[in-house]
């Protein structure tokens, strides 16, 4: 399981900005912080490598999201000892 | 909505998950807020945990983000972006989210391993040590150390000493080589230093960001977000991506010209064309800081023109650009004439601070020592120079290609602090740097990367005289072009000995003989020196694994057994080159690992390095300066009242303090001796190998945002390896469609040296231009090296890994 601090930078057109917001609302892998003009913060919280991927990219999929930035990550031991050279 | 902020007593109460994912929204609420005044920055380093929360900058990209590493019961456990941190203020992209796993890979190397009857079997460091130096006792001339941008500042002075003073040979090179070696010849062709003037600021300040061939958005992210960010605060930036693929970056940019391989030299002299013609030339700045150059007549038609060029006056150059009118232009590189034109339009500005930024696509190029000069010039021609935002800047791919490649100058023609192999001078304050006897240092250049690994790739008795080569913290079996030539034939010659010093197993281990474990980032200290001259410094916060010991206590403990057998090592007065003492004057044995961290060797490495750093103007402070900091800009003066002070726009009277005073410009190295610049005149010229009817394609080659370079440790990162699994081949969809492939076939991409099977992606996350493929280079199960050229430019050395000519045909 992996707990990520994201910032989401958003459309400069306001509308498509909210609707943004809105989306990332309504998906409950996120959880949407305080928003600073057209930059967001939220927390993803997944459960398996396959679901990092679809999340990252359904993020960057979100009409009026520009770009994501990661602030934070936690590597919970079992992600840890995961490692290795498939 | 999530509150970003908890109390003391709340954090105290709350379950580990809650606390991280609390932590978590507070990094991200502290990061989106950066202009909301008054918002505390909530440390995580504060706040009640078992973790231990240390600096260091990042392990990958030559960015230099500096992140806060958390620790616990010896484990790297979390990762967060150093708020800090000038560079990345709080953010890191993918790969520097995921740093701390790249130690954790399950098949670390943890024992010394010889090979023996073809099989590797494991050995103890002691036979390891004394198997290096019989080995080079026997032969010091046939010994050639090969590192990287990736070894520390320490490593590599200590690589560098061993080999320069220690066996007096200049049979060293580093793969920077690979990947920004035409930068250097580039800052030295037109400043007499090398090393970018300006810094990071300029992405903060600059109205026109323009893109030279390099996708910024996924190689330097955290960068490229400084101009995202602008725009989100609503500045108005503009971005250019001069490009052969559309990337990511494209999609943020203004405006994208597509341009066909070399075509960037005939746009650069178009710009120049049109800052004449337009009246843009600053011709104050050029006639007081300016003169002129252009390449002298070739010796023979096997060598190149001497570097150094003759004197031309502007009137000769404005004639030499005359041609390179926008149809022109258009018609060598592909880029509509109106584009070329709103370039010159741009440049002539004077109102405008233009930054232009380059990395691989400039310097891995035949002709890169003359792009890197030509764009210099003519942001010294319209005046775009020397102010915050107006700067042509290059930026290097690994941590440490500055810090250690080109300031401490582990390559073949370098002396430490940018002193030359070839001028007696600077060998002379070498051998005084190092207590060595009058004419100690060869004057003899050693052999850069390609040509060190064509020799060992060579029969002994048919001129191969490259016989032992030691590699640290790279691996050239991924990463040489044309490896069949390059690396593969060592595999049939039984005198070679090939000596890896590496954390996992590689293509470069495949074929060694002796494998040594390394420590990596942070199980040991180090220092890295990033793209805009800082110098970057770290604790050893881990253990490393099983008996993976630091890469300079290797090089240390092979340099003693070689002086203790009389092979060299020793300065004029008799003593090892690198004995160390205590503050009691006793000798520490810092070749004995148990004693290695008795004392802090990074930091009596560094301080004996950074005492020739004042020759060329690049001063560095002391180490301990770097333990306060999250880095130092080079040069870094002390100032009257003690403190020392860093430097952003070198050259730039306000800012650099080797300007004399009263001068707004100063080029103090400059070639000409006259404290001027040069601005060159370089003509566009076709590449070594063009697309034909056997081979109809361009091949470009490059990276991805999840991996680092040839993947070793990205690749073990399951989130990483996950997210972008394997090589493919981008292809345009009429290609495609010609030759009868959908998205996920497979295709074999050929070229004159090999041929590589690879799934097709058309309209992916990148997509070329009709006529030409793009492949990364990360995966080490299809090797694209197979099919890239070797061929270099005659200055800096460099292969050019942007542009040969491939067939591609649907697999059967």
């Amino acid at each position: 399981m992996a707990i990520s601090g994201l910032v989401v930078t958003l459309h400069e057109d306001s509308a498509a900005a909210d609707a943004a917001v809105s989306a990332l609302s309504d998906d409950g892998r996120v959880s949407v912080g305080e928003r600073f003009g057209r930059r967001v913060a939220i927390v993803a919280e997944t459960g398996s490598v396959a679901e990092d991927r679809d999340l990252w990219d359904a993020l960057l999929a979100i009409p009026g999201v520009e770009h994501l930035d990661v602030a934070y990550v936690a590597l919970d031991p079992p992600t840890v000892e995961s490692g290795g050279l498939p | 909505m999530t509150s970003s902020l908890m109390t003391v007593d709340q954090l105290l109460t709350v379950d580990r998950r809650s606390f991280v994912k609390t932590a978590a929204m507070a990094a991200a609420t502290a990061m989106a807020s950066r202009d909301a005044r008054g918002y505390a920055l909530p440390l995580l380093e504060q706040a009640p945990s078992s973790l231990a929360w240390n600096k260091a900058p990042c392990r990958f990209c030559g960015t230099g983000c500096h992140v806060m590493v958390g620790t616990e019961n010896g484990r790297v456990v979390a990762i967060q972006g150093d708020q800090k941190a000038e560079v990345n203020k709080g953010l890191l992209c993918v790969k520097g989210y995921h740093v701390g796993l790249a130690m954790y890979g399950k098949d670390r190397l943890t024992t010394p391993m010889l090979r023996r009857n073809g099989a590797m079997v494991p050995i103890s460091w002691d036979e390891a040590i004394e198997t290096i130096a019989a080995r080079i006792a026997a032969n010091p001339q046939g010994f050639s150390f090969y590192g990287s941008g990736q070894w520390t500042i320490p490593e590599g002075y200590a690589a560098n000493k061993f080999v320069k003073a220690g066996l007096g040979t200049n049979l060293i090179d580093a793969n920077p080589r690979l990947c920004m070696s035409s930068a250097v010849t580039g800052f030295l062709s037109t400043f007499g230093v090398d090393e970018p003037p300006g810094v990071y600021d300029d992405l903060d300040q600059c109205d026109v960001a323009i893109m030279w061939g390099t996708n910024m958005a996924e190689m330097h992210p955290v960068l490229f977000s400084r101009l995202v960010d602008r725009r989100a605060r609503g500045e108005k930036v503009t971005i250019i991506d001069m490009t052969t693929r559309r990337t990511r970056t494209s999609e943020l940019a203004d405006h994208v010209l597509y341009f066909q391989p070399h075509g960037d030299l005939a746009i650069a002299n178009g710009i120049a064309h049109l800052i004449i013609k337009l009246n843009g030339v600053d011709s104050d700045f050029v006639k007081r800081h300016c003169n002129f150059r252009q390449l002298g007549a070739a010796v023979d038609a096997n060598t190149a023109p001497d570097m150094l060029g003759v004197p031309m006056t502007f009137e000769e150059f404005a004639k030499a650009v005359e041609p390179y009118t926008p149809e022109k232009v258009e018609e060598l590189s592909g880029v509509p004439a109106e584009k070329i034109r709103l370039l010159g339009e741009l440049f002539a500005r004077r109102d405008l601070r233009i930054n232009s930024l380059w990395c691989m696509g400039f310097n891995q190029h035949t002709r890169g020592t003359a792009i890197n000069c030509i764009v210099h010039g003519i942001h010294l021609l319209s005046g775009h120079f020397g102010k915050p935002g107006d700067a042509a800047t290059s930026l290097t791919g690994q941590p440490s290609a500055c810090g250690t490649a080109r300031e401490v100058g582990t390559l073949c023609h370098l002396l430490p602090g940018g002193l030359a192999v070839a001028n007696p001078e600077h060998r002379a304050h070498a051998e005084d740097h190092w207590n060595l006897a009058a004419g100690s240092i060869s004057a003899k250049i050693g052999y850069h990367a390609i040509e060190m690994f064509k020799r060992f790739n060579t029969p002994t008795d048919q001129g191969g005289d490259v016989t032992t080569i030691w590699v640290q913290v790279t691996n050239p079996g991924h990463t040489l072009p044309n490896l069949e030539r390059n690396f593969l034939r060592k595999k049939d010659l039984a005198d070679k000995f090939l000596i890896v010093s590496d954390v996992y197993p590689t293509a470069t281990t495949s074929l060694a003989d002796l494998i040594l474990p390394s420590a990596m980032w942070v199980e040991k200290n180090g220092m890295y020196g990033n793209s805009e001259r800082r110098t970057q410094q770290w604790f050893k916060m881990v253990e490393p694994p099983g008996e993976a010991r630091d890469d300079a206590w290797q090089t240390i403990a092979v340099s003693k057994a070689l002086f203790d057998r009389g092979a060299g090592m020793k300065d004029k007065d008799g003593t090892w080159i690198f004995h160390t003492q205590g503050r009691d004057e006793q000798a520490i044995p810092i070749w004995d690992w148990a004693h290695y961290y008795d004392i802090n060797v990074d930091e009596r490495l560094f301080d004996e390095y950074r005492q020739f750093s004042r020759h060329k103007h690049k001063d560095l402070a002391p180490y301990a300066e770097y333990v306060k900091s999250r880095g130092l800009r080079w040069p870094v003066v002390q100032q009257p009242d003690g403190a020392w002070r860093e430097t952003r726009w070198r050259f730039s009277g306000f800012d650099d303090p080797y300007v004399d005073k009263g001068k707004d410009f100063q080029f103090y190295h400059s070639v000409t001796k006259d404290d001027k610049a040069l601005v060159w005149f370089r003509p566009h010229e076709h590449p070594p190998e063009r697309p034909d009817a056997e081979y109809p394609f361009w091949l470009c080659t490059g990276r991805v945002l999840e991996h680092w370079h040839s993947g070793t440790m990205t690749r073990r990162i399951p989130q990483l390896h996950r997210a972008m699994p394997k090589a493919y081949v981008e292809l345009h969809r009429d290609d495609a469609a010609a030759i009868g492939v959908l998205s996920g076939d497979m295709v074999t991409v050929a070229s004159r040296r090999g041929a590589v099977d690879l799934a097709a992606w058309i309209g992916g996350r990148g997509d070329p231009q009709k006529g030409h493929v793009f492949v990364p280079f990360f995966d080490e199960t299809q090797f694209i090296n197979m099919v890239t050229l070797d061929a270099y430019d005659p200055y800096s050395k460099q292969p050019d890994y942007k542009k040969c000519a491939v067939s591609v045909r649907r697999k059967v």
